[in-house]
């Protein structure tokens, strides 16, 4: 008992609709975090859940015998697990965060306190993944955005994830607002470490909703604004093609145009050609202001290290 | 013969009672369960002398405030400390207020404001406004002494201490106090200023108690390192901290909304689990003193420190001196707009039964149209 580390952790915990999965949860958090710190805090973030969840979570820290202090943030209506986590976020304490996404437990409880082992070894961020992807859409999500991200960690499924207090402020400080967490972290510039567990995600679902993935994808990589550039690039060079036909078949072709083709065609691919430059610079501009807006930091830092 | 006055509860609100009537040549009684005066909240507070800040959702506390703050900084100039800076901030997440809302009710209530970069006191994107504000403290103990002098020389007020009030009844156009000494004194005009006690008292001569919520409350002691130590901070408005000069003592006190209470109690009269282990030194008829009390709660020093310190920059550091505990009770009526209103309620009249609730310092002023 008296070897406990002084250090302060939080374990943020989303409220779902998980009814049944509480106790045995709670019980070897607790269990573990206690064993280890001295002090440790509770944080739920009710987010609408209606199923019983919470009244179990009361029920369990009513019962224990020296809880820690807990905290319940009611969400007032349903916003998913981004929003309630930033919440959560926002309203732990301690020096380590942890972010359990669900209270379901497909890996070995062991690995709660790895991951702090892994984090205390420099690693800022910890994630915890199956070593089986899971789901169609979210492995093409991640495939798609693992290829367009620059970050040197590949995003995939996790379970849970620890965050150093620096990690926390790191991405407060890098981006306005934390629209996907997993990328944020990603994309925070800090040491990241992903520890792997046999098995699938199990019973721990996928909160990703198509528009976050789309809206990720905008905000952490450039794919967006690649591939609508790439569009508008290919109209513009296809009008200039049609644009260079109309001018050949009207100088040079063997017999006239009928009356009236060569002015429409001039008028269609001269207008849709200037559409489509007006359109390619305006789409620069939009992923310039999305980038300053977003972004309010303009360059990453690991670490910095002195040599002499 | 029958005193002028009998007064329940030698908090500053007691002693400022029996001082006013006193000078005014009234017989006065002053009965206190504690052997000492200022044993309790007066003491056990963050020694703010509030200036109106602290209300952000209630104009009409704020603007009151305001108006005391000037008399009692002139009246009891000799335990004020004013030469320090106070710093009010609105965090970034979690607060009923922001930085723009702020300084708009700050204006509204005329009070200044001026607004510096969060960045000098705080982490990056943990508060959203920072204020330069005019605030001060006051010491609890020059403050007991100097009312002690000045009530010395009142040959006509008596101060009895280790005198709890065990019965008040009726007789004629009298009341009668019984004290655990068993004695018997008599008053056409009772003054109830027992503060976290004043439902107790009122349960003793049978009037209705104030509707209150009862809150088990730890104020620590620290002691700030350099950077801080000319600062207080506050953080508003939600479950933030505070951190701020204690008086004249040199240290600093450090509170927080979810950490300072420990316990609650929605009953009429305080009742805590933790009474049960007082031995039968306290009851919730019988309040005892939280700050001497061997059960008191363990400290919440490891999370109210951890919760500072993730808002304040690293420079500002503070070292754990000790805590004190004492019950504040809270109108129930003032949990959604965080007033603080001072209740003044004249429940009899021939003979007068008054009693007096109030949280702040600097309103112990509405007593005199009472006195």
């Amino acid at each position: 008992m008296e070897n406990r580390e002084k250090n302060y952790v939080s374990a943020v915990v989303y409220l779902g609709n998980e009814a049944g999965c509480a106790a045995p949860f709670l019980a070897e958090l607790c269990g573990r975090l206690a064993e280890r710190f001295e002090q440790y805090e509770l944080v739920f973030v009710n987010d609408a859940s209606g199923d019983g969840t919470e009244a179990e979570v009361r029920r369990f820290i009513d019962e224990m015998d020296a809880p820690p202090p807990v905290t319940l943030i009611h969400l007032s209506l349903r916003q998913g697990v981004e929003a309630a986590m930033n919440a959560g976020l926002d309203m732990a304490v301690g020096d380590f965060v942890w972010e359990f996404d669900t209270m379901a437990m497909p890996y070995p409880p062991e690995m709660i306190l790895k991951a702090y082992d892994a984090c205390i070894e420099g690693h800022d961020i910890v994630s915890v993944s199956p070593s089986k992807n899971r789901g169609a859409g979210a492995g093409l999500f991640y495939r798609l955005f693992n290829s367009a991200s620059r970050s040197p960690y590949p995003l995939r499924t996790d379970v849970f994830r620890l965050l150093s207090r620096r990690a926390i402020n790191r991405v407060r400080s890098v981006t306005a607002s934390t629209p996907y967490r997993k990328a944020a972290y990603a994309a925070s510039g800090l040491s990241m470490k992903q520890l792997v567990f046999p098995g699938s995600a199990g019973r721990a679902v996928e909160h990703l909703r198509f528009s976050r993935a789309v809206s990720s994808l905008a905000l952490y990589t450039d794919v967006g604004s690649r591939v609508s550039l790439a569009i508008a690039f290919i109209m513009l060079a296809l009008m200039l093609v049609a644009l260079v036909y109309t001018l050949v078949v009207f100088f040079a072709g063997a017999q006239a145009p009928a009356e009236g083709w060569t002015t429409t065609m001039l008028l269609l691919t001269g207008g849709f050609f200037g559409v489509f430059l007006i359109m390619s610079i305006v789409l620069r501009y939009l992923s310039l202001l999305v980038e300053l807006i977003f972004r309010k930091q303009s360059y990453l830092v690991e670490s910095v290290e002195r040599l002499v | 013969m029958p005193y002028d006055k009998i007064i329940i509860g030698a908090g500053l609100y007691g002693l400022y009672a029996a001082r006013f009537c006193g000078r005014q040549g009234q017989r006065v009684l002053l009965l206190e369960k504690d052997a000492v005066p200022f044993s309790r909240a007066t003491t056990i507070n963050q020694a703010r002398v509030h200036m109106g800040y602290h209300y952000p959702r209630s104009l009409s506390t704020a603007l009151g405030t305001r108006d005391y703050f000037e008399r009692f900084v002139d009246d009891f100039a000799y335990c004020i400390k004013a030469d320090f800076q106070q710093v009010y901030a609105t965090s970034a997440h979690f607060s009923w207020t922001n930085a723009t809302e702020f300084k708009r009710f700050c204006n509204a209530a005329n009070i200044p404001c001026d607004e510096i970069s969060p960045d000098k006191y705080f982490k990056p994107g943990l508060c959203d406004g920072a204020f330069i504000t005019r605030e001060y403290t006051y010491d609890a103990v020059l403050l007991r002494r100097q009312l002690l002098d000045d009530l010395a020389v009142l040959p006509n007020v008596q101060l009895r201490f280790s005198a709890g009030v065990t019965g008040i009844e009726q007789s004629g156009g009298h009341w009668v106090v019984h004290t655990a000494a068993g004695e018997r004194e008599q008053t056409a005009y009772l003054l109830n200023t027992a503060y976290a006690g004043v439902n107790e008292v009122n349960a003793l001569a049978g009037f209705e108690p104030f509707s209150i919520k009862y809150e088990l409350c730890e104020m620590i002691l620290c002691e700030a390192d350099h950077a801080l130590e000319g600062v207080g901070i506050t953080v508003m408005d939600g479950p933030f901290f505070s951190i701020m000069p204690f008086g004249r003592t040199g240290m600093h006190s450090l509170t927080s909304v979810t950490f300072t209470p420990h316990l609650s109690s929605r009953e009429k009269l305080p009742a805590f689990p933790c009474q049960a282990k007082s031995g039968g030194a306290c009851t919730p008829e019988n309040l005892a003193n939280c700050n001497d009390c061997a059960a008191r709660p363990q400290s919440a020093w490891p999370s109210m420190s951890q919760l500072a310190r993730k808002y304040l920059r690293e420079e500002y550091d503070f070292v754990l001196k000790g805590s004190l505990f004492s019950m504040k009770p809270v109108l129930k009526a003032s949990e959604v707009d965080d007033s603080r209103p001072t209740l003044v309620r004249v429940l009899q009249e021939g003979p007068t039964f008054v009693s007096v609730l109030s949280g702040k310092i600097s309103t112990v002023y509405d007593l005199e149209e009472v006195l």
